[in-house]
């Protein structure tokens, strides 16, 4: 290898573009292996309308079996799934959504940026379920501050104790008088109610906002197309001693030394793999693939109309905005559901109901969905899954993918606590668009497959024990100290809350205690 | 006409190859003689119609007669021409269907042979309209999440969704439209190596 650097980066997404950003301005030379290539958004894309489009938007059938967020326009962009295959027993299915390009799922994430509260990392002293965090609100609310304004998070201060205020660009928007209406029903149900909090900007990714600036340090190489499958230890000491990987174009094998420490952030599943593949490195407690989790989703758990914006009728700043109900179920210790921990909801006032929801056909459905024209309220309830030991995935010796290197097989299913809470936010969603006079159209439980939410989480977690999780309270191997997995597998739980935010911090957290830990050379 | 306006026009148009062609060749004289002449060193940006602009593909027809006849029947009553608008019929959309089938997944198409031939067998096509509404019952029940279970129903509901998108994501629907932007314009990613 020509290049000199000291850290390999494996993955350029929240948690490898943190790494690279943090290590880079602390001096340490870094080398980033992304397995997919930069899209150039000059080159690569241009405006057209869908019916120019040769599926008139309904993409080639059969294209994406498990990623229904592709649509005909960014087909291209989303993995594909042949060459990709994943594997799952066939009444569990697990929806894998994945990119790779440089910045991985930061160009094109929803940039809701929520903290974690101490109800996540110390969620067992809470309601004794599951493990703790090793780290605490406390540990890791010093670099939330310094992610925010980074990401240039907008939002409102509310002193909510389970979603913590940050640094935030304030959110002094109004409300429309909908979403007043909506504001005041939650009010008067006891129910907790703030604006969204987002990153900022048209991109708001890793390719735009740490990358370049780790780029300019000097201190960074970035290689693309490089698909990292397996990571060697040295037989003497067991520490990562060389990476192997396969450019993705050639299909050329290549091995090169791991440097004096490994950062793995590959997002959560595909870090595992690579662990699983490397000889279950850093398995020893025999957790690594073991408790996964994600959060589930009820897309449009409830859709209602606002009745007085009927045929456009609707006076000027009645209908638009939207907003962000937090957790309120048993944040009480002493209170008695169905369930544990609790659910989210993002709600917004506009658009049109879909036509399946209107029954209806021919001209009277036309005429409706005119009537119904802009009068939309919908509400998707984001619930909180508990990480369980029998969801896990393994390595599938049967499969392969096209560069030849071995695939998951994905076991995760939900259970009732999931179900419960799922119902539970639809009858509570009734009830607040009912309060503010919202005439609902419809509303269902139905979750979304697991890990269509795209917040896949934990398999790698982290803990005090190490005989009970993988990684130390800085995102280190328990068992080899110089790999360090910082994506999402490293989630002990997750809350309702995006992750994307926590992976960042917990990112800095953890580059920051390698380049100490090389500085005291410990690694 | 000025050079914008005949460009739309030939791109967002539904007409002949004929006429598009005779149109093109006059107004390439007209910019020839407008226009300095192009330098070999030049990057060209040409502009370009999209093959549905220009005609109907000549294929053969996935669905059988009969089943295509109540497709066609089925697409007009769902979704009708309707105050300036394009109907389904109108928008090509049980030609458009019919290709999009011959490519979907093997369930789909059980899906949608079943329920074309119950609907051919019933005689949809050439009912009226209150032997129709009888049939298309199921479409006038509240939605529910979970699929019905009477597999009519089921292909019904799967069908008056694609029968819709393909509608108001069709050319001649943007084409009746006052916004330009009707159906959807977004930024479309080539193939990246």
């Amino acid at each position: 290898m020509k290049t000199d650097y000291e850290v390999l980066i494996v993955g350029s997404g929240a948690a490898g573009g943190m790494a690279a950003y943090t290590l880079t301005k602390l001096g340490v030379k870094c080398l980033m292996l992304d397995a997919g290539p930069m899209i150039d958004f000059d080159r690569h894309r241009v405006l057209k309308p869908v019916y120019d489009l040769p599926y008139r938007g309904f993409g080639r059938p059969g294209r994406f079996p498990h990623v229904t967020q592709a649509s005909e326009f960014d087909a291209n962009v989303w993995l594909d799934e042949k060459q990709n295959p994943y594997t799952y027993a066939p009444d569990e299915p697990y929806y894998w959504v994945r990119i790779r390009s440089l910045g991985g799922k930061t160009t094109r994430w929803g940039r809701a940026s929520w903290r974690l509260s101490d109800y996540e990392f110390k969620c067992k002293d809470h309601d004794g379920f599951g493990e703790n965090w090793p780290v605490s609100y406390k540990d890791l609310a010093p670099f939330y501050d310094r992610v925010e304004p980074i990401f240039r998070v907008s939002g409102r201060k509310e002193g909510f104790a389970q979603i913590p205020d940050g640094i935030f660009l304030a959110d002094e928007s109004t409300d429309s008088t909908s979403v007043q209406r909506f504001l005041a029903a939650c009010k008067s149900q006891n129910v907790p109610t703030t604006k969204q909090r987002r990153s900022t900007g048209t991109l708001a990714s890793s390719v735009n906002l740490l990358l370049p600036d780790a780029l300019a340090t000097g201190n960074l190489t970035i290689v693309p197309n490089a698909i990292v499958s397996e990571i060697l230890p040295d037989r003497k000491t067991g520490q990562a001693s060389k990476v192997r990987f396969i450019d993705r174009i050639s299909k050329r094998e290549y091995e090169i030394p791991a440097g004096r420490a490994v950062v793995i952030g590959a997002s959560a599943l595909e870090s595992v793999r690579l662990l699983l593949n490397s000889g279950e490195m850093g398995n020893s407690s025999g957790t690594l693939g073991r408790y996964l989790f994600d959060q589930f989703y009820v897309k449009n758990v409830v859709t209602a109309v606002v009745p007085e914006a009927k045929g456009g009728r609707a006076p000027r700043g009645m209908i638009g905005g939207g907003g962000y109900i937090p957790r309120f179920r048993n944040l009480a210790k002493n209170e008695k559901r169905k369930f544990i921990r609790g659910y989210a909801y993002d709600f917004g006032s506009g658009g049109t109901p879909a036509a399946r929801l209107i029954p209806k056909y021919g001209e009277p459905l036309l005429n409706e969905l005119n009537e119904l024209s802009g009068t939309a309220f919908s509400m998707t309830t984001m619930g909180e899954v508990l990480p369980r030991h029998e969801s896990h995935c393994v390595i599938n010796k049967d499969v392969r993918d096209a560069w030849g290197v071995p695939a998951l097989n994905i076991s995760h299913v939900y259970t009732d606590n999931e179900f419960e809470m799922a119902k539970d936010s639809m009858e509570v969603a009734d009830a607040l668009c009912r309060g503010a006079g919202f005439e609902v159209l419809s509303k269902h439980w139905e979750m979304v497959p697991p890990g269509e939410s795209i917040h896949e989480l934990g398999g790698c977690r982290m803990g005090t024990d190490p005989k009970k999780s993988v990684l130390n309270s800085f995102n280190q191997l328990h068992d080899v100290k110089n790999v360090y997995v910082t994506d999402g597998s490293s989630f002990v739980s997750g809350g309702a809350q995006n992750p994307t935010l926590t992976i960042l911090a917990l990112s800095m957290r953890a580059a920051e205690n390698i380049a100490e830990r090389m500085k005291r050379k410990e690694i | 006409m000025k050079r914008r306006d005949w460009l739309r026009n030939a791109i967002t148009a539904p007409v002949g190859a004929a006429a598009v062609a005779a149109a093109g060749a006059a107004q390439q004289q007209q910019a020839a003689a407008q226009t300095p002449p192009p330098t070999n060193s030049d990057t060209p940006k040409l502009a370009l119609t999209n093959v549905d602009a220009i005609g109907a593909p000549n294929s053969e027809r996935f669905f059988a007669p009969g089943e295509f006849q109540a497709l066609e029947a089925l697409a007009k009553t769902l979704l009708p021409a309707y105050n300036g608008r394009p109907g389904a019929v109108e928008a090509g959309v049980p030609e458009f269907l019919d290709f999009l089938l011959s490519q979907s997944p093997a369930e789909r198409q059980e899906l949608y042979h079943d329920g074309l031939r119950a609907l051919s067998a019933a005689g949809f096509a050439t009912m009226d309209a209150v032997g129709q509404k009888k049939i298309l019952a199921p479409l006038e029940q509240p939605w529910t999440y979970a699929a019905p279970k009477d597999p009519l129903a089921q292909f019904l509901r799967v069908a008056k969704d694609d029968i819709i998108q393909a509608t108001f994501n069709s050319r001649e629907w943007a084409a009746s439209s006052k916004t330009r932007t009707s159906g959807g314009t977004s930024y479309y990613y080539f193939t990246i190596e």
